[in-house]
């Protein structure tokens, strides 16, 4: 290949390179120059993870070849801080909680930093236009847009409305999270940004039909291309197929039967480049015979449809059912019955990372790094799928940019990784194409509800009636639990006695679906609007009928479930309150409209014997802690969380605390960040094993100081004689003291969810379904255009009863990721389009609408304590009741402003448009 | 993924790149900020052996302004610099309008106007990856005898989702031309062929060189509006760029509008016969204008918003663009 020489001049140093001349900037400074700090999260233009500054000004480096900027000045985040010191705009970033995942935190404070170097005191207007070409999954924006007010001076719109608590002395304590620097400075290693030594690189060969006959799969050719050092197919494979449940198996990683979607992964190819590995795939040849394939949910439950896993009939993948009380009768009784039908198609997670995976396969076993909400969730399956002992996989730790549910299990990409480092005994790395992010990964449900709401002459509710059909894709993945959740949190979230919920979970040859906060959408919209369509026939207020209908403390829902703490009620008068909720409902303009809505979330539901964390607290010669937890941060700071929580404990500042977590190899079992228990489970872990670490450490200093264990306390770095702020010692000291006794400070701790073992998702849905219950109140206000049907978010407003915040920058971050998942994301703009083929049309950012900082007004977080008898200082969850409550926020706000109810979604303006004419034609 | 290989070329001079591209006629191909073409040579729509790298020719990143008014922008300006440049502001602000509703900053930055007007028209199933466009039979556009979008469709009607197009033509440009026979000057509305296979009439050997804006006449103002979902980043889903010219006494005289985003090429609309006797902006006057733009739209169902939507678009943002338009000072 032919070769240029040039010389680029990247954060002040001169470098000399060979490069082709098709090489983009990106290209040279990721993999030429290991500056990893620049992200790739879509290389078409759209994302703004690559940004660099270009003579001072961010461009995107994927767009640029690196031979056409010789002799420029380029700036990469590497470049921004003076060694240790921190640029004032990343400083701002870690104070103000403007970094969560931080994928797209280097590009956002290049691109903030441009914009101050121009305009010191820009507006919020000015901030939000400056950063909108900077894509965001985790922030909702809000923070970004404070972090830059704060270096400005400026003052943010939510100013004077924090949330303060004092109750503990680091717990409760905005602090910037420990995983907040690394990211500012772009040092934080994602897995696509780890190389080792004689490293290949992997592509994967994909169907391109929905539903087809695998019939022949030819790689010699492929295997003959110099460079190719291994070629895989299922046929490589022991028999094994995935299913996170028992009698859920249906997913063979690389199947030898069908495609059953297109873009599912047939064949895998490792080579000494990516040009080789891409060149190898096209020559591997597939014979194929295409099948009947169905695309649409209700169709392929019809007779005939085509069947898309042959011991499935019917294509049903799962079926929920639940019906407690009489419901018929309970409806026929009412005094009101609203009912309505909602439908939408699938949405995306759109992690701005895309899935990347990194495998060594050595005689030691398999060390993997990759995306993960639990690594400990991951090795099982892969060990069952390589066939050695689990021990002999360690899904290591590694920074990850996103979750949200869709990298809650195994994906084929881990599996293809490390099938090729074992055949190849060389280190593989495969890096997913944002296209197959979207396609490869997880995709979230669609789904048709239709719902029935009975309501009393007081304005109770008596009855909900709901039937969901999901679009599930063509792998069962998480779906018990998908089909689930919408029950379990509209139960949670109101109080009646009759409820029927049939959940039917359809295969259709479509990327499988996996876990989201609120999914499907149609049904919490459904159960919203029209629970507001009732208020306003009963002449009720919207929030009177609400708190009417709030759940409390010691209520048993239909399947019995006994709700711990609760601060519903409170949710809900501060969120009104805030969003002047009395002032605008029903003064507002024609077409402006505000709307309400409620959620709930559980934390901790059984997971047998996967189900609890364990963790270790270990003290250092000098006093330092280390904490080791196998809780996985995915971006909410989970890290952080736990460091929080054994510095509270041990009575030490948190930047004594240093965290090891997430890596199979070294961190005990944990539940991983599913089921909202990462701080309720593995906190709660860590607070034991701090207790137990402490109560050894008061037992040397009880000998020191010659006083009884009782009489000590530890705060502050020392431990005092309770009462004699004269009689104290240090805690260093003490440690070191044990370690002249021959005694290591060493604690262990554990805790598991307190839920009804017995329950199970389809077979008995009925008990205790988890350890504790978060709640939250959303109001949003809308203007919409009533020509072109667009609307404009002009406030959002969420309170959210997380029982105690740890950390409340972090329970705010959640709140506002939450509430942009759910408002502009859920309700307004996203939605995949396909082809009759089954090709998906949008997978990419031009085309599949994810809102930029310019979409969305500042998300106003408020935090309600309801101290949960479970939690570890009284600790819930950090936010997700938002991403439920904000569904019916914004979809009543449109109802409310236009006085006619949303039936498809999103609500985009093509939709708004529709109602309008349907109802001037009523 | 990586781009194809090529040979990357840097000319220094005008005439540099005319002969390379008289040499090249077929195999080369000319980059200008690269926003578009480095994503069609990643999704291999493109696969040159050569690429021209027009970024150190200082000429063509010039904007001047001649003794009779015309203002002259050279192909390699960016939009950025369109968008704040006090001249532009001040006597063509339509156009500093419209460049700054393109993207989102950091592409205007390195997006140019040449690059934009040279845009390839686009196609929700054309605009894809390699491995998508794999698994469909090829289209008109790529040379086959389909068309994905209108089924029994006898030609491509990708869309010319250019926003500065559609102004530029309300506000008369013309566009310079050159090549290694000479050059020549065209009017930007002749430019396009409305045919989705070859959407402008540029020879392989030909490159825009600049855009010339004549003064703007008197009384005459010019306004562009845009559908999009997103504040940002979108291409439009539509356009209106409306010029309209008032007599002394008010009275409507002249509306010229030229629809973006909803063909293969910018449409113009004219108003002959509707105007006559002046007219002054009432519901009723602006209805009929509308329902005549809509008309002539021919938006298919080839982005990502429903077609029938659009074409409905089209007369809302007339109207829009109309109202801003007489409520400019002129
Ligand atoms: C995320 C994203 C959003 C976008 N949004 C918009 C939008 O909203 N509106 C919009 O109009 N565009 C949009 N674009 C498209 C594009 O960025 C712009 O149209 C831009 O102006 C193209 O200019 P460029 O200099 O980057 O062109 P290039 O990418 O360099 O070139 C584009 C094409 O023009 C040809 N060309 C360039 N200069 C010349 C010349 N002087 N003579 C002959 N041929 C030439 C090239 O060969 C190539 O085929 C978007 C692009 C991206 C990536
Ligand atoms: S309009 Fe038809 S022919 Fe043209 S690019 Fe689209 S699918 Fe191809
Ligand atoms: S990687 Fe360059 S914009 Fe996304
Ligand atoms: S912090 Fe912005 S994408 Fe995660």
């Amino acid at each position: 290949m032919e070769q240029i020489s040039i010389a680029l001049k990247i954060n002040g140093r001169m470098e000399h390179l060979e490069i082709p001349p098709q090489r983009t900037l990106l290209e040279v400074i990721r993999e030429d120059l290991q500056l990893t700090g620049t992200k790739s999260g879509c290389e078409d233009g759209t994302c703004g993870a690559c940004t660099v500054l270009l003579d001072g000004i961010p461009v995107r480096s994927c767009l640029i070849l690196a031979a056409e900027v010789q002799g420029r000045e380029i700036t990469t985040i590497e470049g921004l801080s003076d060694g240790e010191k921190l640029h004032p705009v990343q400083e701002a970033f870690v104070k103000m909680g403007g970094t969560q995942c931080g994928f797209c935190t280097p590009g956002m404070i290049l691109t903030t930093k441009a914009l101050l170097d121009q305009n010191p005191t820009p507006t919020e207007q000015e901030i939000r236009k400056a950063i909108s070409g900077n894509l965001c999954r985790c922030t909702g924006y809000t923070k970004i847009i404070e972090s830059v007010q704060s270096i400005s001076g400026q003052e943010s719109s939510l100013k004077g409305k924090e949330n303060v608590f004092t109750d503990y002395s680091v717990v409760g304590k905005r602090v910037p999270r420990i995983d907040s620097v690394p990211k500012v400075k772009g040092d934080a290693k994602y897995s696509a940004d780890l190389f080792l030594p004689g490293m290949l690189y992997a592509k994967a060969l994909r169907s391109p039909y929905a539903h087809a006959k695998i019939l022949h799969i030819d790689t010699s050719r492929a295997e003959k291309l110099p460079g190719v050092r291994a070629v895989i197919t299922g046929h490589h494979a022991i028999p094994y197929r995935w299913g996170v449940f028992a009698y859920t198996r249906d997913m063979q990683f690389l199947p030898t039967d069908k495609a059953r979607f297109v873009g599912q992964e047939i064949a895998a190819v490792a080579a000494i480049d990516e040009d080789i590995a891409r060149e190898a795939i096209e020559l591997i040849k597939v014979d194929w015979e295409p099948l009947p394939y169905v695309l649409d949910p209700e169709k392929a439950l019809l007779e005939g449809a085509p069947l898309i896993h042959e011991d499935k009939p019917g294509n049903i993948s799962v079926r929920i059912y639940v019906n407690e009380g009489e419901v018929e009768r309970a409806l026929s009784e009412s005094f009101l019955v609203e009912e309505g039908r909602f439908s939408s198609p699938e949405e995306n997670y759109c992690q701005l990372e895309s899935y990347a995976v990194l495998a060594n396969f050595d005689s030691t076993g398999l060390d993997i790094w990759c995306p993960n909400a639990g690594p400990h969730m991951k090795a099982r399956p892969l060990s069952n799928a390589l066939g050695i002992p689990t021990s002999d996989v360690r899904v290591r730790k590694v920074t990850v940019g996103g979750h949200f549910g869709g990298r809650s299990e195994i994906s084929p990409a881990d599996f293809m990784a490390a099938l090729l480092s074992k055949k190849a005994r060389r280190p593989v790395k495969l890096v997913y194409t944002r296209e197959e992010n979207f396609n490869c990964v997880r995709q979230v449900h669609g789904s048709i509800t239709e719902c029935k709401v009975g309501v009393n002459a007081e304005g109770q509710l008596t009855a909900i009636d709901m039937k969901v059909i999901m679009d599930g894709g063509a792998y069962a993945s998480t779906g018990p639990i998908a089909a689930s959740v919408a029950y379990i949190m509209i139960e949670e979230t109101y109080k009646f006695s009759h409820f029927r919920y049939e959940a039917i979970r359809a295969y259709t040859n479509k990327p499988p679906r996996g876990m989201y906060p609120h999914h499907p959408r149609t049904t919490y919209a459904a159960l919203e609007l029209l629970l507001d369509r009732i208020s306003e026939k009963m002449g009720m207020d919207p929030l009177e009928f609400r708190i009417k209908n709030a759940v409390h403390e010691g209520y048993v829902t239909p399947t019995r479930s006994i709700i711990t703490s609760c601060g519903e009620v409170e949710t809900m008068k501060l969120a009104a309150e805030r969003a002047g909720w009395k002032e605008k409902r029903g003064h507002l303009p024609p077409y402006r409209g505000i709307g309400m809505g409620c959620g709930a979330m559980i934390s901790g539901f059984p997971m047998g014997i996967r189900g609890g964390s364990a963790a270790f607290v270990r003290f250092n010669e000098d006093g330092d802690v280390v904490v080791i937890s196998g809780v996985m941060d995915n971006g909410q700071g989970n890290d952080s969380m736990v460091a929080q929580i054994a510095a509270e404990e041990l009575g030490i500042s948190i930047d004594r605390v240093k965290v090891i977590t997430g890596d199979t190899s070294v961190t005990p079992s944990d539940q991983g960040a599913y089921s909202q228990a990462s701080t309720l489970i593995s906190g709660g872990a860590v607070k034991a094993a701090a207790a137990d670490a402490k109560e050894q450490l008061l037992e040397v200093a009880a000998q020191m100081l010659e006083v009884s264990k009782a009489d000590l306390i530890a705060r502050e770095g020392r431990i005092f004689v309770k009462g004699e702020p004269d009689r104290s010692v240090d805690i260093s000291k003490v440690a070191r003291t044990a370690l002249s006794r021959n005694r290591a400070i060493l604690g262990r701790g554990d805790r598991w969810p307190e839920a009804d073992p017995k329950r199970e998702w389809i077979k008995n849905p009925r008990g205790q379904v988890a350890s504790a219950y978060s709640f939250g109140t959303a109001v949003a206000e809308v203007e919409v255009d009533p020509e072109t049907g667009k609307i404009k978010l002009l406030n959002m407003v969420g309170a959210h009863d997380c029982g105690y915040p740890i950390n409340p920058l972090a329970v705010e971050q959640q709140i506002q990721r939450s509430a942009m998942e759910a408002g502009p994301q859920g309700v307004l703009m996203e939605r995949h389009l396909w082809t009759e083929k089954g090709q998906n049309l949008n997978a990419n950012f031009s085309d599949y609408w994810f809102p930029l900082a310019t979409d969305v007004p500042n998300i106003e977080p408020i935090i309600v304590s309801s101290n949960d008898p479970f939690g570890p200082f009284g600790a819930k969850e950090g936010g997700l009741s938002i991403s439920v409550a904000m569904i019916g926020a914004v979809a009543n706000a449109i109802q409310n402003a236009i006085g006619i109810t949303p039936k498809d979604f999103p609500v985009t303006p093509e939709v708004v448009l529709k109602l309008l004419e349907e109802k001037k034609s009523r | 993924m990586f781009l194809p290989r090529f040979e990357l070329i840097q000319p220094q001079s005008m005439q540099e790149v005319c002969n390379l591209l008289q040499e090249d006629r077929d195999q080369a191909i000319l980059l200008a900020g690269g926003t578009a073409l480095v994503v069609y040579l990643r999704y291999r729509l493109r696969q040159p052996t050569r690429v021209i790298g027009l970024k150190s020719l200082p000429t063509l990143k010039e904007i001047s302004l001649n003794g009779d008014g015309t203002l002259v922008i050279g192909a390699m300006v960016s939009l950025k610099t369109i968008e704040t440049s006090p001249l532009i502001k001040n006597h063509w602000p339509a156009l500093a309008e419209a460049a700054q509703m393109v993207a989102v900053p950091p592409i205007r930055q390195q997006a140019t106007l040449g690059g934009n007007l040279c845009l390839d028209t686009r196609c929700i199933f054309y605009n894809q990856s390699e491995t998508f466009r794999s698994s469909q039979k090829n289209c008109f556009k790529l040379g086959g005898e389909v068309c994905h979008a209108v089924k029994k469709g006898t030609r491509c009607q990708s869309v010319c989702q250019s926003d500065l197009a559609p102004v530029l033509m309300a506000l008369g440009a013309e566009l310079k031309i050159a090549s290694a026979a000479g050059e020549r000057i065209v009017p930007l509305s002749t430019f396009f062929t409305g045919k989705g296979e070859k959407p402008n009439i540029l020879k392989p050997d030909e490159i825009l060189v600049e855009v010339i804006v004549p003064p703007s006449p008197p009384a005459v103002s010019v306004a562009y509006e845009k559908l999009r979902v997103r504040e940002g980043m979108d291409f439009p889903m539509a356009g209106v760029a409306v010029s309209v010219k008032k007599n002394p006494e008010g009275y409507i005289e002249q509306v010229k509008p030229i629809l973006g985003a909803v063909g293969t090429s910018p449409i113009e609309v004219s108003f002959e016969g509707k105007l006559l006797g002046g007219q002054t902006l009432t519901d009723d006057f602006l209805q009929t204008l509308a329902q005549e733009a809509m008309s002539r739209a021919h938006p298919v169902g080839n982005l990502a918003m429903d077609a029938t939507y659009r074409r409905k678009m089209v007369g809302v943002l007339l109207k829009r663009a109309l109202r801003r338009a007489l409520s400019m000072p002129s």
